[in-house]
């Protein structure tokens, strides 16, 4: 039989059952604004590539792991010391987290400095700030499953700062932990968030993100049509896709050279009775809202300090969110200082960082 | 063209094969006997699980594979630097454009 006669033939089955041959049409069409800030357009699919390599080494990862207080520490242990690889699989899941959280702060970063987030593209920005939030969540949950001292402890810090909201703030803390206190029920609660409903979360927002980036298309940088950088433009298959494929290469292989180099350790299973190690801190992305919430005063004005630094980070997160709203006139004095503001936060974060460290 | 995509694939396909055969199929199995466990088990906990290769045989070969994996990148990207110069030169002649036809 002929192999072309074959080839076709399958390739007629699946075309009339699935029609493939829209989508690679709607590929071949669709094209990549070209001008000086394209190099952040490689971002958005950097994260998506992470995001593979998590949902994947996180499988593998599950198969081993025992959401348990006896075995949640003496498992990961197991998974570095006589799983065949295991310590290497591990590694790459806590380095493309590092890398894939990196990524979403530069992308959302250059989206707000570029001011891509301009009218019609307003839900695509609430999006990717959803999808960051879901990303820190993953994080979040993600540090407490080795059980060690360390991650105890930051959770027991962590879980304690919704109690300072006023009104829902105890029942947060106590949603979060399963309890008054961090126990087996919070390991396992945090366990289902991280392989079970921040997944969900996350590749629905994604689908509507990625849906809206389709829709509207990519934007412009502002003033780009005025300089006559509006008509320059790639067509993303295949000339953005094969560009896009040395951009995968590069940093796929950065992610498993410093997993193989710089692998992360475990420390001795957790202890709920011992008191907290000295020296908590948690992962470099909460690093800058932990200094923020260390720099505030126990008291202000008979109120709070912990509630005016959780009220003060919940605004500037809700402000982050409607940013597009708030910036309605991007090319007038009011753009500019919110350009401005997203230098400033940059750092901002980064000064804290360092203060968190060294402190 | 057509050679460039048939020597592209034969080296890829090359790597690929290398790749695997160095690789021991990664997680696929899982070789600590049961009393090999419970006499992990029955050893005190260590303040501090490092992560490391768990002998020389292990080790040389993850740093095989790290050199492996670079000289693949850099042979890939030549061959995907070609490809976008020929994609590009097409699109600049506007070969797809439908008014050429």
């Amino acid at each position: 039989m002929n192999i072309k006669k074959v080839s076709a033939g399958i390739q007629a089955w699946f075309e009339e059952r699935l029609g493939l041959s829209a989508i690679l049409d709607f590929m071949k069409e669709k094209e990549v604004p070209q001008n000086k800030h394209t190099i952040w357009s490689y971002t958005g699919s950097l994260i998506l590539l992470f995001f593979g390599i998590q949902v994947v080494t996180g499988i593998m990862l599950a198969f081993f792991y025992k959401p348990t207080l006896e075995l949640a520490n003496k498992s990961i242990g197991r998974i570095m010391t006589e799983v065949p690889l295991g310590w290497i699989i591990r590694s790459v899941h806590f380095w493309s987290a590092t890398f894939m959280i990196a990524i979403v702060f530069v992308h959302l970063l250059s989206i707000w400095i570029i001011k891509s987030y301009r009218r019609p593209r307003e839900l695509t920005w609430m999006s990717g700030v959803f999808l960051l939030v879901l990303s820190l969540a993953f994080g979040f949950t993600g540090y407490l499953l080795p059980w060690d001292d360390l991650s105890l402890a930051a959770t027991k810090v962590g879980t304690d700062i919704p109690r300072s909201i006023p009104w829902v703030g105890v029942l947060a803390t106590k949603f979060l932990r399963g309890g008054d206190d961090i126990s087996g029920d919070t390991l396992s609660r945090f366990f289902t968030f991280h392989v079970c409903i921040l997944p969900l979360c996350i590749l629905a927002v994604l689908c509507l993100h990625v849906y809206f980036i389709q829709k509207q298309g990519m934007s412009l940088p502002l003033g780009a049509e005025e300089k006559g950088e509006g008509r320059r433009a790639l067509p993303f298959w295949p000339n953005f896709i094969w560009r896009e494929t040395i951009v995968w290469l590069v940093f796929s292989g950065l992610l498993i050279t410093v997993a193989v180099f710089l692998p992360p350790s475990l420390g001795k299973a957790a202890d709920l009775m011992a008191p907290a190690p000295s020296g908590i801190k948690p992962e470099w992305y909460f690093l800058f809202l932990f200094q923020t919430l260390k720099i505030f005063p126990p008291k202000i004005l008979f109120v709070n300090g912990d509630t005016i630094a959780v009220l003060v980070i919940f605004a500037g997160v809700l402000l982050f969110f409607l940013l597009p709203m708030i910036d309605d006139k991007p090319e007038e004095r009011k753009g500019k200082i919110i350009t401005l503001c997203a230098y400033l936060f940059m750092i901002y974060a980064v000064a804290m960082s360092i203060w968190s460290l060294l402190d | 063209m057509m050679k460039t995509g048939k020597t592209c694939l034969l080296i890829m396909v090359i790597f690929v094969a290398l790749g695997y055969c160095l690789s021991d199929h990664g997680l696929a199995q899982q070789t600590a006997p049961p009393a090999k466990a419970k006499e992990a088990q029955a050893k005190p906990q260590p303040d501090k699980v490092v992560a490391a290769p768990q002998n020389i045989r292990e080790s040389s070969r993850i740093y095989v594979f790290v050199g492996w994996m670079w000289v693949s990148i850099a042979v890939l990207i030549y061959f995907l630097r070609l490809k976008i110069q020929e994609a590009d030169r097409l699109y600049a002649a506007r070969f797809f454009s439908p008014d050429r036809k």
